[in-house]
């Protein structure tokens, strides 16, 4: 993926309530220095130190290790992190864990120095206790013990990694949480489509569906361990919901024509989507509890793609009613719709971010596809990121990144355009592979998990 | 001038000696005894015992789906898909014909239906393809209901950009799966 350098410098024009969360908390700590990084580039990664999790019998001590590992590469991934080399660390691991030598610690650049310890309780659960300190202040600013089944340490790692990041920043982060996607093998022309749910880093992957029916579009209830997605089971694509904890399957209502672009309101009671009845598509809303279907748009045009804002008021969809696909903002009730993109081209997918400040879309434009956000109103529009085919951005649970899906242009010898997803910070404009054993597409995040 | 005249000279030759040969075969056969003919030489009443073989006869019931409005059929007879502009689900005026014809077609088969499927090129968003897609299918199927076709046998389906008949990523692909496709059934 092609970063777009006229934008890269566009980091001052960003939300000033980051920088001065940032200028707020370093200020407790440091106040020179934070400013010298800011003023110093676009990208402002925060040199860390992460030390190995020292365990106390080599078992434990390699979930240590693996745990130190997770951390690094979340924190790398994150755009707003760069881990300072073990090579050059002061100490080791089981010489910092409880009180580490700070001054030995200064001539490494590291702001902050996380470690800690990896044990097996009697009754076999892993137990690991976690210390971050502020380097310059020679302090321990978190300090924090978790305890669950060995199997489940990378959890942990991700539970610790946010609890960096929030203490870093000053913002939620958003390491423990999932991602659902669309799993692709195959022919372009015979491609078999799989729903499978990871980690945000690509670990735990795991098939929902068998592959037998195509399904599309996955969807994360924003308050629940449910997924509604698209699915061609029985010929007619129709919106289903799948609940994760149970495995249960259901369709969302039996209509004459095809329901599809399913998501959850933001109290996860409702789902929207598009409902084509003969050759018109609008948006609907279905109540979840009454499964009663209410028409929200009725123009003859393709209405679809709807997305709520958080405070559940307004409704940001896609729409040719003007003549081409552009995005449209309307209140709930469907009254009031007014078109917010007015760059050129074509835009499409628009998803509003959980804290409402933006809505995040794919723009195509002289055979071009990118990702943008854009204010509700349809002002400050930015590119993220351009490619041959790049769609689909849902945001993360703390409204910081998007993950998106890019697909390659296909050879013609029926093997199909390498689909793969990605993630990029919207401050820092710093991208990511999501690693997936196949082909991939159509990621949906999940909230934090519960 | 002199090359073309010796070629038609070698083809009138050819086609000489090609009417003499079979002027020879004509007269072989005739020389066949059993023939009885002129040019038998045998005296005429030497009776010879000539019976006809028998042949026998049973009916034999039609190829499964032959003349019956197979999917085969209405490929090589009319053609199963059209195709649309970018972004456009009207039927366009190359279009129409085949339209017609299919409508012709159904009115022969009377115990047929079809399934209209609408596809997009992958040059779109996926949901939108989706109701790009309906709105193909849907179009072809108003087209064939206002010429005289019952709405109960046609369906359609929508596969947006997710089964495209041409792979490659090229304008030509393109213009390939931007279409309605009719299946049989």
């Amino acid at each position: 993926m092609k970063r777009l350098n006229s934008h890269k410098n566009n980091w001052f024009s960003w939300p000033a309530v980051f920088l001065i969360m940032l200028a707020s908390f370093w200020s407790n700590i440091a106040v020179a220095q934070v400013e010298i990084e800011i003023t110093r580039g676009s990208r402002q990664a925060l040199p860390i130190a992460i030390s190995n999790f020292e365990g106390n019998d080599p078992s434990s001590d390699q979930i240590g290790r693996d745990i130190g590992d997770v951390i690094r590469n979340n924190l790398r991934r994150s755009g707003l992190f760069v881990s300072i080399n073990p090579q050059i660390y002061p100490q080791q691991p089981h010489e910092i864990s409880t009180s580490p030598d700070f001054q030995s610690w200064r001539g490494t650049r590291a702001h902050a120095l996380a470690a800690g310890k990896s044990m097996f309780t009697d009754d076999g659960r892993l137990r690991i206790e976690f210390r971050l300190w502020d380097v310059a202040e020679q302090a321990q600013i978190e300090g924090l013990a978790y305890s669950t089944v060995p199997s489940n340490w990378r959890r942990i790692a991700h539970i610790i990694t946010d609890a960096i990041y929030e203490r870093l920043i000053g913002e939620p982060g958003f390491f423990d949480s999932r991602i659902v996607y669309v799993a692709e093998t195959g022919s372009s022309t015979n491609r078999v489509k799989r729903l499978a749910i990871m980690d945000q880093d690509g670990a735990n992957q795991r098939y929902l569906t068998d592959g037998n029916h195509l399904v599309l579009t996955p969807r994360f209830s924003p308050t629940s361990q449910e997924i509604t997605y698209l699915s061609y089971v029985g010929g007619t694509p129709r919106v289903f919901l799948y609940n994760l904890n149970t495995g249960q399957q259901e369709i969302l209502g039996d209509f004459p024509g095809m329901t599809f672009a399913p998501r959850f309101s933001p109290n996860g009671n409702e789902v929207l989507m598009s409902l084509a009845n003969g050759g018109n598509t609008d948006v609907y809303v279905m109540d979840l509890r009454s499964r009663q279907l209410r028409q929200l748009t009725t123009n003859p045009a393709i209405d679809t793609s709807p997305s709520y804002a958080p405070d559940s008021r307004k409704i940001v969809f896609n729409s040719d009613r003007g003549g081409s696909q552009q995005l449209y903002v309307m209140n709930s009730d469907g009254s009031g719709v007014q078109r917010i993109s007015f760059g050129e081209g074509l835009y499409a997918t628009p998803v509003w971010s959980p804290d409402g400040r933006w809505v995040a879309f794919t723009r195509i434009l002289d055979g071009r596809f990118a990702i943008g956000i854009m204010r509700p109103d349809g002002t400050d529009e930015k590119i993220l990121t351009e490619a041959f085919l790049v769609e689909g951005p849902t945001w993360s649970p703390n409204g910081r990144m998007l993950a998106y899906f890019g697909q390659e242009p296909s050879g013609g010898n029926d093997e199909a355009g390498r689909a793969t997803l990605y993630m990029i910070d919207t401050f820092s404009f710093t991208e990511e592979v999501i690693p997936t054993p196949t082909d991939a597409s159509d990621p949906a995040w999940s909230p934090k998990n519960p | 001038m002199r090359v073309k005249f010796l070629a038609a000279t070698l083809v009138t030759i050819l086609a000489i000696s090609g009417c003499n040969r079979n002027a020879d075969n004509n007269a072989e056969l005739s020389a066949d005894p059993s023939a009885g003919g002129a040019f038998s030489g045998l005296p005429s009443d030497n009776a010879a015992s000539v019976p006809t073989q028998p042949v026998f006869q049973e009916p034999i019931t039609p190829n499964p789906g032959f003349g019956v409005g197979t999917q085969e059929q209405l490929r090589a007879e009319i053609g199963d898909r059209i195709f649309f502009e970018t972004n456009s689900s009207s039927v366009d005026p190359r279009a129409q014909p085949i339209l017609q014809s299919l409508v012709g077609w159904l009115n022969q088969h009377p115990q047929r239906s079809l399934r209209i499927e609408g596809h997009a090129d992958e040059r779109g968003t996926r949901e939108f393809n989706l109701a790009l897609g309906n709105s193909r299918a849907t179009a072809v199927k108003n087209f064939m209901t206002a010429a005289g076709v019952s709405p109960g046998r046609l369906i359609t389906v929508s596969y947006g950009k997710e089964r495209p008949a041409a792979a490659g990523s090229s304008p030509a692909a393109w213009s390939q799966n931007r279409r309605a496709v009719f299946v049989v059934f």
